[in-house]
């Protein structure tokens, strides 16, 4: 009888104290739903209102930096997004008592400092901001700066399906050619390419037409006949811009990210052992998102083009998670042996203890739910060339059967020969429309 | 025996609150303090010393003196921020600024931006100046060379070491013919070892 109480006590404490613990998804719920709403300022407001504690400090000044580049706040976001680097830098070496605390309450006890793509993908919208401010120097430091970042990942990473972006090294390429540096942009694209076609697979993007234009086009401008008829072999492209022609024309580079990166969850299962004692093992998974976009087409006059799928931040997610699965699983089975010792001398000063220290485990043991949920999904990127002069720009937004969404105006461009233009735009859903704030056509 | 270990609770709290406080120290301007091992106010400052020292020391400055019976008038163009890091080049400019001003050898004008304010000024005293205060239109000192330079680094990196490899090339150049009558550098050079791990 007495054991029976005891554990219906056990099961109450538990139920009622898991009740009262909110994961870091939880916490960014009514965050995401501003979002959707169309309304990231708002969502802003919300992040800082309940931001977390030093440990979420480099994941809530990613979100805040994304949120803030949705609202149009390029500055602002650049600065959020510098101090997550320089948090990154602080918490990246490992906390010899967070490894301790790990060991009794879970991975929740370290410090976040951010996945492998996400620590790429912050210098990626920092180029994107500081081409919105209209600064292509500052732009180039971060396409060096996430050059450093991809030498260490190839380092670290080198088993990972994740070892190489492609999408950063094409966007340093565009960045380099907007500067006037065929020769730099030749290597980041020829980079861009090895890496799309090693890990188009596994992650979903192939490698983009656009940039097989641009290696044989600059293999053409350098002179390198040989590279160039290799490219012509690989890509069976009978016809590509002549360098005269593209130096006539104007470019614009329309980039788009759209829906939101993957929400984590937890999930996990609970067991009695003989000795009453209950352990539970919580795990992340990543929901699964619906994708209710066919494409995005670029319109400009006469012009039509496809905007192609250049990062699907949602594959790269899932698969890192799925590479660390067993590494998490295998620490989780590690601290049920410490918090069973644990349990065990509480239980020995006295049963009450012993019964608090197996609710206090099973409470504080959740899993790591957090992550940069602002991200989108994916990028698309549209490319096209025009005559110099007034063009006016439209982006369409469609839906897996082809009918249109969204349709954003992205206003008259005044375009001159041989200078690239940067368009950005941010599509959260058919509800929410372009996020991005522009001046009335 | 209580009251000792309430005594040591009350001490331990107060050290550790001291412990966590946060301090403000005036250093001196020439103290080294690198504690990232980026590119900092110091390093912009004793490269702009020595490259400017440099400047004024080679052939250009006594031949134009020579030739021209007056001192040089500069002007600092455009220094690109080509490294790997978020470099205010602009405190650098104003470094090298006040290192030719200083030195009592050149003139120096206005840069495009400030001009354009000081034209508004004038533009603004043509209407409300009096006629014996106002500035007039057309008398700016025009420029004999324009000082131009860019920041770039290459960083050697090998688990959580860093070599940090600064080069800050500056030229100068003839406004009437396009000669380079002055080219320097000047490299700095860091180790940087971050820590593996911490508390």
């Amino acid at each position: 009888m007495r054991r029976r109480l005891r554990r219906a006590w056990l099961v109450v404490g538990v139920a009622s104290a898991l009740a009262g613990c909110t994961t870091y998804g939880d916490r960014m719920a009514p965050v995401e739903a501003a979002v959707e709403e169309g309304d990231p300022r708002r969502a802003v407001e919300l992040l800082d209102a309940d931001s977390g504690g030093a440990g979420d400090r480099v994941v809530d000044l990613l979100n805040r930096g994304a949120l803030l580049r949705m609202a149009g706040e390029f500055e602002a976001s650049n600065r959020a997004l510098e101090e997550a680097y320089d948090a990154i830098a602080e918490v990246d070496p490992l906390s010899v008592s967070e490894s301790v605390g790990s060991l009794m309450v879970g991975e929740t006890a370290f410090a976040y400092a951010g996945e492998p793509h996400e620590r790429v993908l912050l210098h990626l919208l920092m180029a994107f901001n500081y081409l919105e401010l209209g600064d292509p120097d500052a732009a180039r430091v971060e396409a060096l700066r996430v050059d450093l970042r991809l030498q260490r990942l190839a380092a670290e990473q080198g088993r990972s399906a994740y070892r190489h972006d492609p999408f950063a090294r094409y966007l340093s390429g565009l960045i380099f050619e907007h500067l006037g540096e065929p020769d730099q942009a030749l290597v980041a694209y020829r980079q861009a390419y090895q890496a799309y076609r090693e890990q188009g697979g596994r992650l979903g993007v192939a490698v983009p037409r656009s940039l097989q234009l641009d290696l044989l086009r600059l293999a053409d401008q350098l002179g390198l006949d040989d590279e160039r008829d290799e490219w012509q072999a690989a890509f069976g492209l009978e016809s590509w811009p002549a360098p005269e022609a593209h130096r006539a024309q104007a470019h614009v580079v329309v980039i788009t990210g759209v829906g939101l990166g993957p929400r984590k969850r937890e999930q996990g299962f609970a067991v009695q052992d003989r000795q009453g004692r209950i352990h539970s093992v919580a795990l992340p998974y990543y929901e699964p998102r619906r994708r209710p976009l066919g494409g995005v087409q670029l319109s400009a006059g006469e012009a039509s083009v496809p905007a192609e799928p250049v990062h699907d931040v949602d594959a790269v997610a899932r698969i890192l998670l799925e590479e660390q699965q067993g590494v998490l699983a295998a620490r989780a089975l590690g601290r049920l042996l410490v918090q069973k010792e644990m349990i065990d001398q509480a239980r020995e000063a006295s049963p009450v203890a012993g019964l608090a220290m197996n609710v206090f485990t099973l409470v504080a043991d959740r899993a790591d739910t957090r992550t940069w949920g602002m991200l989108p999904a994916q990028y698309y990127m549209a490319r096209v060339a025009l005559p110099p002069g007034e063009h006016r720009l439209e982006l369409v937004y469609q839906g897996l059967g082809g009918q249109p969404l969204t349709r954003v105006d992205l206003g008259t461009l005044e375009l001159e020969a041989g200078t690239y233009h940067f368009v950005f735009d941010r599509w959260v859903s058919a509800r929410a429309g372009s996020l991005t704030p522009r001046e009335a056509p | 025996m209580k009251a000792r270990i309430r005594g040591a609770l009350v001490l331990l709290a107060v050290a550790a609150l001291v412990g966590c406080g946060h301090s403000v120290e005036r250093i001196d301007r020439d103290a080294e303090h690198d504690l990232s091992g980026r590119w900092n106010d110091q390093d912009s400052r004793l490269v702009a010393e020595e490259m400017i020292a440099d400047a004024l020391d080679r052939p250009w400055l006594r031949d134009f003196r020579r030739e021209e019976g007056k001192r040089p008038t500069v002007i600092v163009g455009d220094v690109r921020n080509l490294s790997h890091e978020h470099i205010n080049t602009r405190t650098f400019v104003n470094d090298i600024q006040r290192e030719l001003i200083n030195s009592g050898q050149v003139d120096f004008v206005a840069d495009a931006d400030q001009r354009e304010r000081i034209r508004e000024e004038r533009r603004d005293q043509d209407l409300h100046a009096s006629e014996e205060t106002r500035q007039a239109m057309g008398e700016e000192l025009g420029a004999d060379y324009m000082l131009l330079g860019s920041v770039n680094s290459i960083i050697d990196q090998e688990g959580r070491r860093q070599v940090r490899y600064y080069q800050v090339d500056m030229e100068l150049v003839s406004l009437a013919d396009n000669r380079k009558v002055w080219i320097g550098n000047k490299e700095i050079r860091k180790l940087v070892r971050s820590a593996s791990a911490r508390p």
